[in-house]
């Protein structure tokens, strides 16, 4: 084999290899249809996440509540992305800069749960920046249209209390105590820590108010019936029903946690039983005058 | 409306002409499909708190309303127990002894995602499915229109691939859905139609790459279609098998992983497939490999691609380089099968063939799996690719059509066999010698070019023991005492020297006996290397290193391939050889070191020949050539 021929054949290989580079660079555009993709991805994998850590919640110990998948700074990542895209969307074109900030809204909020499920306790981290950039320019953006987007803006408008709610609640939901394993005093500090009577409320009244704006934003009406089932290609006020049932869901869940550990040991308490108990009942009934039907928070 | 391929062509055609608006046409559908809210997170409940939930349940209610059977465990104002733990335990029991007679009572909540898929709009369907892959198509044809506008348009070069996609869109009903067919391009349907709509953009966007980089590149549709079709067609069928397989709730679980198989391993090998196609086109026109009955390209190229994405499922994600190097194999085979299909496949029909091709990949990542810990299989897979490539390029082109048996195959394999023993980590001889990966790369091309370029040993099915011999020979010598002394390029030097040799001389000069490589040249080569050593180690100038020593041995094999020689006669040789050095490592010897190759050619002739007696003096070898 000749000189000349060898190189060629060594020249074809560093082609192939320049080739190659610039398929795997080219998919890394980051337009909208790339981020989502990802991002839904990134969900799936949540959701598998979840599943695995319910069923461990189910089988072990009840104060330990297993990690999820490492999947914050993806969600993080996702979410600066669509910010920085969103900014070089013409002036124009409102409603894709819209959903650029939606799903820099929505990446976000998966981010902020991660970090409160993996530092509890701790001051926030980039995310919650993140969510309120992507809420405030969002909700700036859907006010200049008569007619805005219904999913994006009225998500925009209720994205910031959903967060914080389910940031809040991601460290004692899947607490399952039991008498002879758990200690009562840290079913309290838990609750106390990220859902004290004044935190809780606070929150329970942020969501309630943006799930108000957002409905005035897009007219998403309600409807009577039970709670939706279905998983895939909801309406946007399925969306608000599965997320009311659960609100009513967690108030109870934290009102019993909170009678438990009461009547395991003796007062001073940081929360009110009681006024506990009243919250998740006022919780379950305006999901029933909405709705017209009961809350179901599940067996496990 | 009926969709035909024409149509999606103009369609997306006059998208392009668009342009801006296509594009933001393209941006609004993507903007207003459903997307993934986030939900709250769901809770999990204690025995005390699904008796609780049971109680308020509609229907339930009066067990612990006033005047109820468990109104006193109950508190009215919060709709939950009262505080105290002794109504924890009652109210428990009453809700097993109720459930127990109407278990369907339970409460159970079915969504537990923490994700909930939400329309943008509603009332407004989705855009018709010929139109979204209208839409994906210009959206990523518009990505190229401002850097090579001679790409698209009615005559552009990238014509030939759309009207391919356009075809494969439209008549194959087992790569996508029916187009006409909104019904399945809904619901639960939807994901999978959406799969396979992405592996046409995913092939659409690889395809105008090459393209663009590529301007000389022409394609026919008709050459095109069977063999994108036969890429496309196993991603898509292991992801309809995944999806049908996948148990409840893990079906969402099989799309990532094949999400992810197709952007990592579909645009490589649509840029193959494509190059395979630009370098001869006469293969696609329906050619038949082993007579009628035969295989077409497509059967060939859909078995290939089948192999491949079973080493790909089992690969994942992680190792990077070997999946880049798997995806290297498949140009390099997609090429053979292109130009010389029965270097891979002898005669035999498409199951045969099917087989045989399943077999070469197996055959392949079998021996990198079975290779132990510390190997670098990235280095053997790239072996293996370029021993099929050289194989093609070298092998003489006056047999072309003629019967190869296999050879390719029967070549890759014994390549990656004979070069194991020296590629381990930790003593990665045969790298040590050499300056790079990339010269072990070439050391066997230059192997493989020498032995692949012999009519005889092709024609007689001995190509593969003759690569197997020399590629142990060298790789043995280069882990043997001396080695050091020959730089890389001289390496290079000698293993063309002695594939030379070898293809003269077929089964003659190198060996195998089990995995111990032996014969005149092998001996030669350890021989000379063994005196470069001594003398070294005597203390005397080196002599025999670099150049000097790189031309002994290429001289060497060069006497051994003109004569016969028995173990005895090498012995000779290099006694003669052992003289002669002597005299060059001596200060005021009669011999310049720089002149010792040529002197040894000639009279390592004269030693062979019987001329001149081995054990004869520095004088009388010069005398007996003349000096």
């Amino acid at each position: 084999m000749t000189t000349e021929r060898r190189r060629d054949r060594l020249g074809r290989l560093a082609l192939f290899w320049a080739v190659l580079a610039l398929l795997v660079s080219g998919c890394a555009a980051r337009t909208l249809d790339d981020l989502s993709a990802t991002y839904e991805r990134l969900t799936i994998e949540a959701s598998q996440s979840e599943a695995t850590r319910r069923t461990a919640s189910a089988s072990g110990d009840s104060m330990i509540v297993p990690p999820g998948a490492n999947l914050g700074p993806a969600f993080a990542n996702i979410s600066r992305e669509a910010l920085k895209a969103a900014q070089n969307v013409s002036s124009s074109d409102v409603e894709t800069r819209i959903a650029f900030y939606r799903l820099a809204a929505s990446a976000a909020h998966f981010a902020l749960v991660e970090e409160a499920r993996s530092s509890p306790g701790a001051a926030g981290g980039g995310a919650a920046a993140l969510l309120n950039e992507a809420q405030s320019r969002g909700s700036e953006a859907c006010a200049q249209l008569k007619t805005p987007p219904q999913r994006d803006c009225a998500y925009l408008a209720v994205a910031s209390p959903l967060a914080t709610l389910a940031a809040s609640s991601e460290t004692w939901r899947l607490l399952k105590p039991q008498d002879k394993v758990t200690q009562p005093d840290r079913v309290r500090a838990i609750l106390d820590e990220r859902a004290g009577d004044a935190d809780f409320d606070a929150q329970l009244a942020g969501y309630q108010a943006g799930r108000q704006k957002a409905i005035a934003l897009a007219p998403i009406g309600a409807s009577a019936g039970g709670p939706a089932t279905a998983q895939r290609g909801g309406s946007v006020m399925d969306f608000f029903q599965v997320n009311d049932a659960r609100v009513a869901c967690l108030a109870r869940k934290r009102a019993d946690l909170a009678v438990w550990a009461a009547n395991r040991q003796q007062p001073p308490s940081r929360i009110d039983r009681r006024q506990a108990g009243v919250a998740a009942a006022a919780a379950e009934q305006r999901y029933r005058d909405a709705y017209g039907g009961s809350v179901q928070c599940g067996t496990a | 409306m009926i969709v035909t391929p024409t149509l999606l062509v103009f369609g997306v055609q006059g998208l392009i002409k668009l342009g801006r608006a296509s594009r933001e046409a393209y941006e609004q559908y993507v903007r207003d499909r459903p997307a993934s809210l986030p939900l709250l997170g769901t809770v999990s409940r204690t025995p005390v708190e699904q008796a609780a939930e049971f109680f308020r349940q509609p229907g339930n209610e009066a067990w612990v309303a006033a005047g109820g059977t468990f109104a006193a465990h109950w508190d009215a104002d919060t709709n939950g127990l009262r505080e105290g733990i002794e109504h924890e335990g009652p109210i428990v029991a009453a809700w097993f002894a109720v459930c127990t007679s109407a278990p369907s009572a339970t409460p159970f909540e079915p969504a537990r995602s923490v994700a909930f898929l939400v329309r943008q709009w509603e009332g407004d369907g989705p855009p018709p499915p010929w139109l979204r892959l209208a839409l994906a198509l210009a959206d990523v044809a518009l990505d190229f229109g401002e850097a090579s506008p001679a790409l698209l348009g009615p005559t552009g070069t990238s014509q030939p691939l759309l009207e391919t996609l356009a075809a494969l869109a439209d008549r194959s009903r087992a790569l996508v859905p029916d187009l006409n067919d909104p019904e399945q391009w809904t619901g639960d349907r939807w994901i999978r139609a959406n799969f396979a709509q992405s592996l046409l953009v995913t092939v659409f966007r690889a395809g105008l790459t090459t393209l663009a980089d590529n301007p000389g590149i022409v394609i026919r549709e008709q050459h095109l279609q069977p063999l994108l079709a036969a890429t496309i067609a196993p991603l898509r069928d292991g992801f309809e098998k995944a999806w049908a397989n996948a148990p409840a709730g893990a079906q969402l679980g099989a799309l990532v992983r094949w999400e992810s198989i197709r952007d990592q391993w579909l645009p490589a090998m649509a840029v193959g497939a494509i190059r395979a196609v630009a370098q001869d086109r006469g293969f696609f026109l329906g050619k038949v490999v082993g007579g009628p009955g035969g295989s077409n390209a497509g059967q060939l190229v859909g078995a290939l691609a089948n192999s491949l994405l079973d080493e790909a499922a089992k690969l994942g994600g992680q190792d990077l380089l070997l999946r880049d190097t798997w995806i290297r194999f498949w140009s390099a085979a997609i090429g053979v099968i292109a130009a010389r299909p029965e270097l891979v496949v002898p005669a035999g029909t498409p199951a045969v063939h099917e087989q045989i091709l399943r077999e070469l990949v197996k055959q392949v990542a079998g021996k990198l799996t079975a290779v132990p810990a510390g190997v670098n299989r990235t280095l053997l897979l790239e072996l293996a690719a370029t021993s099929l490539e050289v194989v093609n390029e070298s092998l003489p082109l006056v047999l072309r059509g003629t019967g190869w048996n296999g050879v390719g195959r029967d070549v890759v394999s014994r390549v990656i066999e004979a070069l194991l023993p020296v590629l381990r980590e930790g003593d990665p001889l045969l790298l040590r010698r050499l300056a790079s990966p990339a010269q072990a790369v070439e050391l066997v091309t230059v192997v493989l070019g020498e032995i692949a370029a012999s009519p005889q040993l092709v024609v007689g099915g001995v190509a593969g023991p003759e690569v197997s011999a020399v590629v142990s020979a060298i790789a043995g010598a280069m882990a043997a005492q001396g080695a050091e002394l020959l730089t890389a390029g001289g390496w290079l030097a000698v293993a063309s020297a002695a594939a030379q040799a070898a293809a003269r001389n077929p089964g003659r000069l190198f060996k195998l006996e089990g995995a111990v490589a032996s014969g005149a040249g092998t001996e030669l080569i350890r021989g000379v290397l063994l005196q470069a050593s001594e003398l070294l180690e005597a203390g005397k100038p080196p002599v025999l290193s670099g150049a000097v020593l790189a031309e002994l041995l290429v001289e060497g094999l060069n006497i051994v391939a003109a004569r016969a020689a028995t173990p005895a006669q090498i012995a000779e040789l290099l006694g003669a050889l052992r003289t002669l050095a002597k005299e060059a490592a001596s200060p005021d010897g009669l011999i310049l070191p720089g002149s010792l190759p040529p002197l040894f050619a000639r009279i390592g002739l004269q030693v062979l020949a019987k001329k001149v007696p081995a054990a004869a003096t520095v004088v009388q070898l010069l005398e007996g050539v003349g000096q």
